[in-house]
């Protein structure tokens, strides 16, 4: 067969269609824009919501490079520098190098002072944005957070006078620096830097240390740290790990495994684990085309079928089939022209507009987090790409008909009136029946009908149950599981200058005693001590730490040696008032505070994790000894096993050591000390508010270190949380349901024209207007009653499978929405048939019945 | 020489008892250049025979030959390639594309096939037809029965076919544009030495031609040339 240059025609055949159809077009370019749009703020949301975890996880990590090898020595630094210069994968890579720590009771966080070049600074997300990085002598960059602690304004020049360590021997020396660069810190970051020049470090170092030795204990001072950036995130791992072979670093730096990839991008592939499922984008993405896809489809078919007399003559002059579908085809391409550059911006600024709310999850408790949109042009190209996949299957079934059309069928078609199936006078003698019979006769358009509005009513009913679900309580359980607020220090190393364990002096406490708005106030102490080992406790401690020790640091696996070798195992005395006493779950039987008080007896927290099942510490009414540091000792009776809210103990795993609880008192007495760790508030119900703003006026405003987790705060993460569900999944309602609506309007008009003769029969034979509006009425009833039932016995199925509900707990769920929908059902089903109707019989009968 | 022939031609609607011969094993010949009239009541089978003859539909048996080419043996986008190629339609309903204009419509079988007309033949076809200028930009919902009859029968001659095929084209018509019509087919015939074979059910219209077929019940029952030479039985 020639094959021949006939795309001109084609063109000018489907722009005429195109044309001629343009009103009914209308309808499928809506839907094209409101698909594409779909997508595309999908796409908007899902890649923001990527972008803000990646970046919240980055910072969480302190790197933002795709890799890092930290505490290098000068050699291996060396080595390094040669091979990461040479790599061809590595497209860019930083170098810093610890010099000292400040120890400065001012700062609410760690300071170290490292010399580092533009990379490694750009890597802890801390570069000069005011001045530059050091250059020479004792020059110095920080953050304002560094400033403000100090009291020093944001001038660059201005002189800092800081206490900094340089090796392990704690020994302090007072170093004064000259500000040439700052940034803004964030009053979140426990760690802060302040870059110096090469040439302090290298005095300073120099003068120092001899870094030949690194079994020294203080090897850390003067080791390098490497971030380096690969030219595919994709293959972090495998580069990370070729740099091990290749600098033969594999075993080295500070946790003795080589170049590591950044946990953060690690996490952010890691699909499912992060906060983005892909899953659900896949879902979604499904949702929309199956939406887009129902209308598109539905509105081509009707098309194709009004204009077969059309396709038939052109078929009949000597169209091929394949030409046909060309022509069908370019009509879809057309649409698409017109409806995805306009879907693309509405869809990008709609996902920009729902980017905080869907990048909102409940680990957001500070919600200091920074929602991270981007305008990749992948999110443009592959919504497009979406958009005209959905088209192309919409227009897959009109193309079919086009290109099997028969010439001679189609003649008939052309000729032949359209003569309705009967099936049964006694459905056709009433205006049910017959409009029964009209749903039978085009029931594959109405079952597109059906499932494209039963598609809106699904999401809005799941939406409803889904978020019905959502427990505020069991939500606060996991991040407020000791009181309404509890109070505490930013916390950041347990071993720094800086001490968690003493956040709440006793001004504080006096204050939070004296809240009118309270309930109960507790607070919980905690020292360091020790207590010698019985046999038992040594022969526990020697199973646990065998059985875990191995996953531990090497600071565990010291305390443990030291332990054994004195016989003395570390123990956390806590101090704990009346109200955390009330808070403590019993693991026998209970006893009550006065015993608790009564004097030389003390609770044992169990730690779930390591003793096996049956073994405990010690037996109720045994005695064990609990030593101080200043030498004194105290003996205590065993008086229960407990365990007690995670928010209330020490904030970090423990493995080698036993802890002790006795009463606030008896703490204060032995230790001296009557500084709290954590404080905890239960307001009066009702009054958290209140609460909350005596803490803010009377706390926070004093000391800004302190950290509140109230359920006020918690409630509204929780609320913000509970409202994207809402949000989202209301905004995809609407959109689908506008969809459903439209292809129900796009139906019934259909039908209602194509039976434009029939009706005027049934009119010419005696049917009065009001009975036809009624037949066409219980038309649109039953296709949205069919959709009503659907949706529900979908929701009801798949809800009552993944939630566990019964069918009354289900049906309560959906009873707003439902009853707020049905109204919208019956006036649809009223309303558009009947619109349709009166503009139809704006024509005299005569001329209806005359086509 | 012989342009058209069928052989055999059988059309069967149904299976058994309700079987319909709508085509019952006719054999003819059309000669190049003749002007032939098919004439049968209603149901007799004569647009069926049209339909084979045009490629249109698939015979049950017997086969089509038109300009020696045998029809069963196409494809269906060769066959419609062919027809495009070969074969003009004139149908009662004029069967013009809505949306194209008169010109459009003329020359689409052309377009369709990559090639472009004739701008003096198209002319000519245009002069013969009396289709005035003004017309051929106007859409042919515009245009009356006549007028829209003339463009289909330019459309259908513009391709030079083989065969024009004309199905009761004044079936629509008023008796003095049907006149026209006629003798608009009949001048196609002498000036561009176009066959023409002609389908209707009116006795004097087929008068015109040079030979006239009867159909019943899907057979020839007669045949004669315009000259009186009887063909078939009678």
């Amino acid at each position: 067969m020639v094959k021949v240059e006939n795309r001109p025609v084609l063109d000018s055949l489907a722009l005429r269609f195109l044309k001629v159809n343009f009103r009914r077009y209308i309808l499928a370019i809506i839907s094209i824009v409101l698909t594409t749009l779909l997508f595309t703020t999908l796409f908007t949301g899902a890649l923001s919501m990527f972008l803000t975890k990646l970046e919240a996880d980055k910072k969480a990590y302190l790197t933002t490079s795709h890799a890092t090898i930290q505490q290098l020595s000068q050699e291996e630094a060396d080595r390094a520098k040669n091979v990461l210069s040479s790599c061809d994968f590595v497209t860019r890579f930083g170098a810093d190098q610890l010099v000292g720590i400040a120890s400065d009771s001012r700062f609410p966080f760690l300071l170290e002072f490292h010399y580092a070049d533009t990379a490694a600074a750009e890597n802890r997300l801390a570069f000069p944005t005011e001045g530059r990085l050091p250059e020479a002598g004792n020059e110095i960059a920080v953050s304002t957070q560094v400033l403000d602690a100090l009291g020093i304004s944001h001038t660059l020049g201005n002189e800092l006078t800081v206490m900094v360590q340089h090796g392990a021997d704690s020994t302090l020396t007072e170093e004064m620096f000259s500000l040439c660069g700052f940034w803004e810190g964030d009053a979140s970051d426990v760690f802060q830097w302040g870059w110096v020049s090469g040439e302090y470090a290298l005095d300073t170092l120099s003068a120092k240390h001899d870094f030949g030795d690194q079994s020294k204990e203080d090897a850390s001072f003067g080791s390098w740290t490497f971030s380096i950036w690969y030219d595919n995130v994709f293959k972090i791992r495998e580069y990370s790990q070729m740099l091990g072979s290749l600098t033969g670093l594999e075993t080295s730096g500070r946790t003795g495994d080589g170049f590591r990839p950044n946990p953060a991008y690690l996490i952010a592939f890691d699909f499912g684990e992060g906060s983005i499922s892909l899953l659900s984008v896949v879902l979604l993405a499904l949702l929309i085309l199956l939406a887009g896809y129902l209308i598109i489809y539905n509105i081509f078919n009707i098309s194709v079928k009004n204009d077969i007399r059309t396709y038939g003559l052109l078929k009949n002059v000597g169209t091929t089939g394949k030409q046909l579908k060309s022509v069908v085809r370019r009509q879809a391409l057309a649409l698409c022209a017109i409806g995805i550059p306009i879907g693309l911006p509405y869809g990008y600024a709609v996902g920009l507009a729902l980017a905080p709310a869907v990048s909102t999850t409940l680990e957001d408790t500070d919600a200091s987090f920074t929602v991270v949109t981007s305008a990749h042009p992948l999110i443009f190209v592959t919504a497009a790409l979406f958009a005209l996949f959905t088209v192309y299957l919409s227009s897959l079934q009109a193309c079919r008909i086009v290109r099997k059309l028969s010439p001679v069928e189609a003649l008939r078609m052309a000729d032949a009136d359209d003569c309705p199936r009967v099936f049964g006078h006694c459905l056709f003698a009433s205006a049910w029946g017959m409009a029964v019979q009209n749903i039978i006769r085009n029931r594959r358009q109405g079952i597109v009908v059906v499932l494209s509005v039963m598609l809106s009513l699904a999401t809005l009913y799941y939406v409803s149950i889904a978020t019905g679900n959502m427990d505020f309580q069991e939500f606060a359980g996991i991040y407020l599981d000791a009181g309404d607020f509890q109070l505490d220090k930013l916390t950041f190393s347990a071993d720094t200058d800086y001490d968690y364990r003493r956040a709440i002096s006793p001004d504080m406490q006096d204050a939070l005693n004296s809240c009118l708005y309270s309930q109960s106030t507790g607070y919980v102490y905690l020292a360091e001590a020790s207590m010698p080992m019985n046999d038992h406790i040594r022969t526990i401690f020697e199973n646990i730490t065998a059985e875990h020790l191995s996953k531990w640091s090497g600071g565990a696996k010291q305390t443990w040696e030291t332990a054994r070798a004195s016989n003395l195992l570390p123990v956390h005395y806590l101090g704990i008032t009346r109200a955390v006493f009330d808070k403590l779950t019993w693991l026998d039987e209970a006893c009550s505070w006065e015993e608790f008080c009564s004097g030389g007896h003390a609770l044992v927290r169990r730690p779930n994790r390591y003793l096996k099942e049956g073994e405990t510490y010690f037996q109720n009414g045994e005695s064990f000894e609990v030593q101080f540091d200043d030498g004194a000792s105290r003996t205590y009776t065993m008086l229960g096993e407990v365990s007690m809210p995670y928010s209330l103990g020490y904030p970090y795993a423990y493995l080698t050591g036993i802890e002790v609880l006795v009463p606030a008192k008896e703490y204060i007495r032995c230790t001296g000390d009557s500084f709290a760790m954590k404080a905890l508030i239960d307001a009066i119900p009702g009054q958290e508010e209140r609460v909350g703003k005596y803490l803010d006026d009377t706390i926070l405003s004093k000391d800004s270190t302190i950290k509140v987790t109230s359920v006020l705060k918690l409630k509204e993460t929780y609320d913000n949380y509970v409202n994207r569900y809402y949000m989202i999944g209301g905004l995809l309602s609407l959109v689908l349901a506008f969809i459903g609506i439209m292809n129900f309007f796009n139906t019934t008009a259909t039908t209602v024209l194509s039976r434009k003769k029939e009706l005027a029969l049934l009119e010419a034979t005696g049917m009065t207007g009001r009975q036809l509006r009624w037949m066409l009425t219980a038309e649109g009833c039953m296709y949205l009653g069919c959709a009503l039932a659907g949706a529900l016995a979908l929701t009801f199925g798949y809800c009552g499978y993944t939630f566990h509900l019964s069918v009354s707990v289900l049906a309560g769920r959906i009873m707003l929405p439902g009853l707020a929908t049905l109204p919208i059902l019956l006036l649809t089903a009223w309303g558009i048939p009947c619109r349709q109707f009166q503009k139809m019989r704006q024509e005299s009968l005569a001329d209806r019945l005359r086509e | 020489m012989t342009i058209l022939e069928t052989r055999e031609l059988k059309k069967i609607y149904g299976k058994g008892d309700t079987a319909v011969h709508a085509l019952d094993g006719i054999s003819l010949t059309v000669e190049k250049g003749e002007f032939v009239a098919v004439v049968g009541t209603s149901g007799s089978g004569k647009s069926t025979l049209l339909h084979m003859m045009g490629g249109l539909d698939v015979p049950s048996s017997g086969n089509v030959t038109v300009d020696g080419q045998p029809l069963e043996k196409m494809t269906a986008d060769e066959l419609t390639i062919f027809r495009r190629r070969n074969i003009g339609f004139v149908f009662q309903a004029y069967n013009l594309v809505p949306m194209l204009t008169v010109r459009e419509n003329i020359i689409l079988p052309i377009r369709l096939d990559g090639r472009k007309p004739q701008q003096d033949y198209l002319k000519e076809i245009v002069h013969v037809l009396g289709i005035d200028d003004h017309l051929l930009d106007r859409l042919p919902g515009t245009l009356s029965g006549g007028q829209q009859q003339r463009v289909a029968i330019a459309r259908a001659i513009l391709t030079k076919p083989a065969v024009l095929l004309a199905d009761e084209p004044t079936g629509n018509l008023d008796s003095r544009t049907s006149q026209d019509v006629l003798g608009l087919l009949k001048e196609t015939q002498k000036q561009f030495h176009q066959t023409v074979v002609m389908i209707t059910h009116n006795e004097e219209i087929a008068q015109l031609s040079d030979r006239i077929l009867h159909l019943e019940d899907g057979r020839i029952i007669s045949g004669q040339t315009a000259g009186g030479e009887h063909y078939g039985k009678g």
